[in-house]
């Protein structure tokens, strides 16, 4: 029968329908089993099935023209790069920015419009090293073309540091060696959310204090904190021109660096923020009105929590996050702070070095059974416990520098 | 990558359930894109345009996500909106070309030339009358040939297109047949000019 006829079928005969089913091995056993028993004894629907499975090869043969070369299919890495350019123009804030001056800000608005602006000095710092000290992280396994390493931050190590001289270290550094995109991306507006709908939104379970620092309002509100990028994509012209131009042209640029691009990508988190009263007019931390004094809490001792997911890290090219960091390193300019931030990354256990300014003090703690640092500054009466359990990165903050209460806020998380 | 009796195929073997509940928006991208970019470029054959519906597709899903669901709402997703994206540009494109050629403005090739200028490969004629007669085809015919031609199942498809999953192989079978059909009569035309 010509294929390309309207079917005729009697009531026993298997329609074309069945007949693709059967091709494409959707059908149950049972019926299988059923149209293999009368494609064995009926000669039409035999012969029917064959005319289908010509004419569907001459047509998946002429559909497979439209598949794309293996060559045409950009890489993942830099097709989500080139998405996540488009949302952060779109962003008119950088949510990572929105949550270190929020603090500041509350700072500020504490010490009074007429004492010195207090400049942003350790939280800078903090956010700016984990993210610059986690693109240069190693993960087995980043040799392969395309990769994608989960890292989740083990612990946090303090270094002293002078703030100065890190702000002109390791940020400045790298950008002599290639590009640096740090962005970030509005979350979908929510509404005053509540704990359960933060909850759904992040994926995970928010730990509540059961003991806040004396003096704290009980009112709690909850701000998202947008999603943020990195990207660091290595050129080798560059760095070889900045080299030579440093009186370090000797030094070799292992091949595998030249277009590797590392990408962090961090997930969203949540501040939540404790005060007497809390009005309701916040959305996401990188809103025009970003920082956390105008969230809307206010009375008692300002008290935060941030809770956000370790980064996720891509390394693309050849080149794994090792060579970057051996290459760094290499390097006899390198700025001490960001010699001193590196050599203090631990490859085996995943430490990232916290990088602590003269005036605050830093020790290592122990927080909900895993290894924390407590930072405090008793000048401007600040406090702040990091650490980091089951893959999530915890900080408390307080408007206080006993590191009693911080601890005990801290260890009272459930 | 090949699927069930040889055919194409840009869907992962990894069980639905093996994912479930919410993840990173990165996490979603990175495994999706290749299928929905491979999904836009069959429908438009070109690696920018086909990479701009990628972009657009994860772009929707970024700022207004599926409602909750599993992994497989969650690909159906994914999969309707690229292949709604591509076939509209495969469609705008004939049309476009149609326009053109009546005003004798420029031919067909003349466009592909325009667009590729490695188009006199006999391949890419070929690819691209395909594309020609799949954009002929009844709009939902289209979208099963295309599905199923990037290795998704009749469960996959019932999802993307909201049918029942017991009615897909005839459904399928219909928009094979008028395909195979279009491409004979346009073979027939070709060979009698």
């Amino acid at each position: 029968m010509n294929e390309l006829e309207p079917q005729k079928q009697n009531d026993s005969c298997l329609d074309r329908g069945l007949l693709v089913s059967l091709r494409d091995g959707e059908l149950s056993a049972d019926e299988m089993e059923r149209m293999r028993a009368h494609l064995a004894v009926c000669p039409d629907c035999s012969a029917d099935e064959r005319s289908m499975r010509a004419a569907s090869e001459e047509v998946y043969g002429l559909l497979t023209l439209l598949e794309p070369s293996s060559g045409e299919i950009p890489q993942t890495t830099l097709a989500l790069s080139a998405l996540q350019s488009k949302l952060a123009e779109e962003s008119s804030q950088e949510a990572r920015q929105a949550t270190v001056s929020s603090l500041t800000e509350h700072k500020k608005r504490l010490s009074g419009a007429g004492k010195p602006t207090w400049r942003r000095p350790w939280w800078i710092a903090i956010a700016a090293a984990v993210i610059l000290a986690l693109v240069l992280l190693p993960d087995a396994g980043v040799l392969a073309n395309e990769f994608l390493a989960l890292f989740r931050v083990q612990q946090f190590q303090p270094v002293s540091i002078d703030p100065q001289s890190f702000r002109n270290g390791i940020g400045e550094d790298l950008q002599n060696f290639g590009t640096i995109h740090i962005q970030s991306a509005n979350l979908s507006s929510i509404q005053h959310p509540t704990q359960q709908q933060v909850e759904q939104y992040l994926n995970f379970k928010l730990l509540l204090p059961a003991q806040l620092p004396p003096g704290t309002g009980h009112t709690i509100q909850f701000t998202l904190i947008d999603r943020g990028n990195g990207t660091f994509t290595f050129n080798a012209a560059q760095a070889r021109a900045y080299l030579a131009k440093t009186g370090q042209g000797n030094i070799a640029i292992p091949p595998q660096l030249d277009g590797a691009t590392y990408t962090i990508t961090l997930a969203p988190g949540v501040i939540i923020n404790y005060g007497d009263t809390c009005q309701s007019k916040a959305q996401t931390a990188s809103d025009s009105s970003s920082d956390i004094a105008s969230l809307g809490c206010t009375g008692g001792t300002p008290f935060y929590i941030v809770e956000m997911p370790s980064p996720v890290i891509q390394a693309t090219g050849k080149a794994s996050l090792k060579d970057l960091l051996d290459f760094v390193l290499s390097l006899p300019k390198l700025s001490p702070t960001a010699r001193l931030l590196l050599q203090n990354v631990n490859l085996d256990t995943g430490v990232v070095p916290l990088p602590i300014p003269p005036q605050v003090q830093a020790q290592q703690v122990t927080v909900q059974g895993a290894s924390g640092v407590l930072m405090t500054d008793s000048s401007l009466s600040l406090g702040a416990v990091v650490w980091q359990t089951r893959g999530i990165i915890y900080v408390v903050a307080a408007a206080t520098s006993n590191s009693t209460e911080l601890l005990g806020s801290a260890n009272s998380l459930r | 990558m090949k699927g069930k009796d040889g055919m194409p195929s840009d869907v992962s073997n990894e069980p639905l359930a093996s994912v479930t509940g919410e993840e990173p928006f990165e996490v979603v991208f990175t495994r999706y894109y290749p299928l929905v970019y491979r999904l836009a470029y069959r429908c438009t054959g070109q690696s920018e345009e086909a990479d701009d519906i990628a972009q657009e597709v994860f772009l929707r899903f970024y700022r207004t996500p599926p409602r909750a669901g599993g992994e497989g709402e969650r690909r159906a997703w994914l999969c309707r909106v690229a292949t709604n994206l591509g076939l509209n540009a495969l469609r705008a494109r004939q049309r476009r070309v149609f326009h053109e050629e009546k005003a004798g403005s420029v031919s067909a090739g003349e466009e592909e030339a325009q667009l590729d200028p490695e188009q006199q490969a006999i391949a890419r004629e070929q690819a691209a009358l395909v594309r020609a007669i799949l954009a002929e085809l009844p709009e939902r015919q289209q979208t099963y040939i295309i599905l199923r031609s990037a290795g998704l199942s009749y469960a996959e498809i019932a999802q993307v297109t909201g049918v029942a999953a017991a009615s897909v192989g005839s459904l399928l079978a219909r928009a094979e047949r008028e395909f195979r059909r279009r491409y004979h009569e346009r073979a027939r035309a070709t060979k009698a000019e």
